[in-house]
């Protein structure tokens, strides 16, 4: 009897272990992502940050200027912020998952590291560089107003985790199917770039859109994302057709089926020249 | 590249520990034996300040941290009960006047209108006048909401002020207008399913209070505005009739521009027969060759007296010290202008006091229940799910947010 407890807790204790090792193992290759990506870059490590802040700055005046008041529900800045740093995470990770693997060949020398760790820490390096722009803009934008209105916070978590794992989960997929299709990446990419742009609801809300019109656009899972992030802000925000199992439903199908290929192909991967 | 194998000897077992067991400190307490002698002295202080900084490590504290919110939101924290209504403010409108939509963009103006007294809604009932009135009492308020072991951070304090009892009143209800349907929600929280049920409860009863106040107040205002022009009206009428009937009393003449009318028609007549008689003297004078005899006299006689008779009688009617028509009929159309106008006057205010009524019970808004508040079978468990999560997703924004820039400024 004491034979059988000891053997699960040893058991139990190299499987904790084991799952700190890859924690720590993605930690340390998104480390040495921004470490890399900071020593491209012209402004070093806050280039990191600023590069996709300016460009939100950037859309941010064109559409003020256009247009100074969105909605009354939510602070303009805050509106348009929360759709496009959505937007361009999921982008990011997508991409990235798409090119990043050819890219990090020589990390595999290790045998621990595996490409689905190094597309790991890119999703983690993304995530927390466009989590730290939507904080900063909201406590600008709240500092500015001195006022602090998060309806539900948990939703707006679970929303952005959703995101990250649907754009892990398509870019691995595109990645794995691409490697034995070219064609699957060069659509993804054309598809992530272009189409997503315009059905995202980053220029426009979904409320305001005429029923009809709706489905044409509620199809697209960031969508949903962006919206249920606005919601979350304000809850009297409306969101028709918007619903987060929606979301979840597509973030888990992707990674699903992007981890399925991938298992399937890793050699695939590794043997990539 | 191809996979290259494991470098043998390259892990040795100080550098796997430490792989395994970056703080040390389950190492040095989980292998250690049990036996304790006087050798274990320097070893147990090391243990022990090695413990110390394990402590204070970042994942200890966050897991102390995810721990302790897992105890308070599920284990001490109080249930709250939550009780939900809904409902929409209609206004009767005549069908001329409802609003069409185009592919379901426009708002009807009822859901407008709906949506608009909404706003008003989640302004009035979170105000100091709605919490008198549903809590005139300070203490029962306290009492209802006082915090109950084992949590004591749930809850109005027994020494809060008018402010924080107010704030804390606020977070009890919250009322959310549906912008798509027009509908308002109105959800209310307590620490009991009876707190919540009549919170509910009696908001709405305040909520159909300021309706009906504001419906009530409005339409008075504009009732009393229309009376009061009617009142306006009626003495100005009053006052021009009797300035003209004092003129007409002054100069003993019921109607100046009649007689003036009437005198200028006799002084026609005068100068038509003076033209004929002027006329007939031609000819007589041609027909008599004697111009003093008595037929040609006698005509010329009247001419002259039929002359001086229309002159005169023209000095009587426009001369100052005669009857002076032009200036009384002048005078009596100005009045008769006036009595007129105040009479056109009072009889627009009429029709406006009319209408006003008629408006005010046409314009009365009616909350209409849709889903009217039920007494909570049981604790809304969402709440504890939603603080855990939220605890989390401090955690992980301070790590994913604070670490980010802590890495940053440690690279820069």
């Amino acid at each position: 009897m004491s034979n059988v407890r000891e053997g699960f807790i040893g058991r139990f204790r190299s499987w904790i272990e084991g799952f700190w090792l890859q924690i720590r193992i993605v930690l340390a290759l998104s480390e040495t992502e921004f470490v890399l990506r900071a020593e491209k870059g012209a402004f070093g490590v806050w280039g990191v940050l600023f590069e996709p802040f300016a460009l939100m700055l950037t859309l941010l005046a064109l559409r003020i200027l256009i247009r100074l008041k969105s909605t009354d529900l939510l602070n303009p800045v805050i509106w348009l912020a929360s759709g496009i740093a959505l937007l361009y995470m999921f982008r990011k990770i997508g991409i990235k998952s798409l090119t990043g693997v050819s890219k990090r060949q020589r990390f595999f020398y290790y045998r621990r590291i595996r490409p689905l760790d190094t597309l790991l820490a890119s999703a983690l390096i993304e995530a927390r560089i466009h989590g730290s722009i939507l904080v900063f803009v909201f406590l600008g934008v709240s500092f500015w107003n001195w006022q602090i209105k998060i309806d539900d916070p948990a939703l707006i978590l679970i929303d952005f985790m959703m995101t990250v794992l649907l754009g892990l989960g398509v870019g691995v997929s595109a990645l794995v199917v691409g490697h034995r299709l070219p064609i699957v990446k060069t659509l993804t990419k054309f598809g992530i770039n272009r189409l997503l742009l315009w059905t995202s609801g980053i220029f426009y809300a979904t409320y305001t859109l005429p029923g009809p019109v709706r489905p044409l656009v509620t199809w697209n899972p960031i969508l949903h994302a962006v919206e249920l992030l606005r919601h979350g802000i304000n809850t009297a925000y409306p969101i028709p057709g918007i619903n987060l199992q929606y979301l979840v439903a597509c973030s888990s199908l992707s990674c699903g089926f992007g981890l399925l290929f991938y298992f399937l192909n890793e050699a695939l991967l590794l043997a990539d020249d | 590249m191809t996979e290259q194998p494991r470098a043998k000897g390259s892990v040795d077992p100080q550098n796997s520990a430490s792989l395994r067991d970056p703080q040390g400190f389950w190492t040095r307490f989980w292998d250690k034996g049990g036996e304790m002698n006087s050798e274990d002295g320097p070893s147990l202080r090391s243990g022990l300040q090695g413990g110390l900084q394990g402590l204070f490590n970042g994942s200890t504290l966050a897991a102390a941290f995810v721990v302790l919110s897992a105890v308070y939101c599920f284990g001490i924290g109080r249930d709250r009960y939550q009780a939900i209504s809904e409902f929409v403010i209609k206004q009767p409108l005549p069908p001329a006047t409802s609003a069409t939509t185009v592919l379901g963009s426009l708002q009807s103006s009822s859901v407008l209108s709906s949506l608009e007294d909404g706003r008003y809604l989640q302004v009035y009932l979170k105000s100091n006048a709605v919490k008198q009135e549903v809590f005139p009492d300070p203490s029962t308020f306290k009492a209802s909401y006082a915090p109950k072991a084992p949590d004591q951070w749930s809850g109005l304090s027994a020494d809060a002020n008018e402010l924080e009892q107010l704030a804390f009143f606020r977070q009890q209800l919250d009322v959310i207008p549906q912008e798509l349907s027009g509908t308002i929600v109105l959800t209310t929280s307590g620490f009991t399913a009876d707190d919540a049920y009549q919170l509910n409860t009696d908001l709405l009863q305040q909520a159909q209070r300021f309706v009906n106040e504001v419906n009530q107040s409005i339409s008075a205002d504009q009732q009393a505005f229309a009376e009061d022009q009617v009142v306006f009206a009626k003495t100005r009428l009053t006052t021009a009739s009797t300035a003209l009937e004092t003129f007409q009393d002054r100069y003993g003449q019921l109607d100046p521009l009649g007689e003036q009318s009437a005198t200028t028609g006799f002084i026609t007549e005068l100068e038509s027969r003076l033209v004929d008689l002027k006329v007939e003297e031609a000819s007589l004078r041609r027909q008599f060759r004697d111009p003093n005899a008595p037929e040609v006299a006698f005509v010329a006689d009247q001419v002259r007296e039929l002359e001086r008779q229309i002159q005169e009688e023209r000095q009587k009617a426009v001369g100052a010290g005669g009857r002076d028509l032009n200036k009384l009929a002048s005078q009596a159309s100005r009045l008769q202008g006036d009595v007129d106008f105040a009479r056109q006057s009072l009889s627009s205010a009429m029709r406006a006091a009319d209408n006003s009524r008629m408006e005010s019970q046409r314009q009365m808004k009616f909350i209409v229940m849709l889903s009217k508040p039920q007494m909570p079978t049981g604790p809304e468990t969402s709440w504890r799910w939603k603080a855990f999560l939220s605890c989390l997703g401090v955690l992980i924004v301070v790590w994913g947010v604070g670490g980010f820039m802590l890495t940053a400024l440690r690279r820069d």
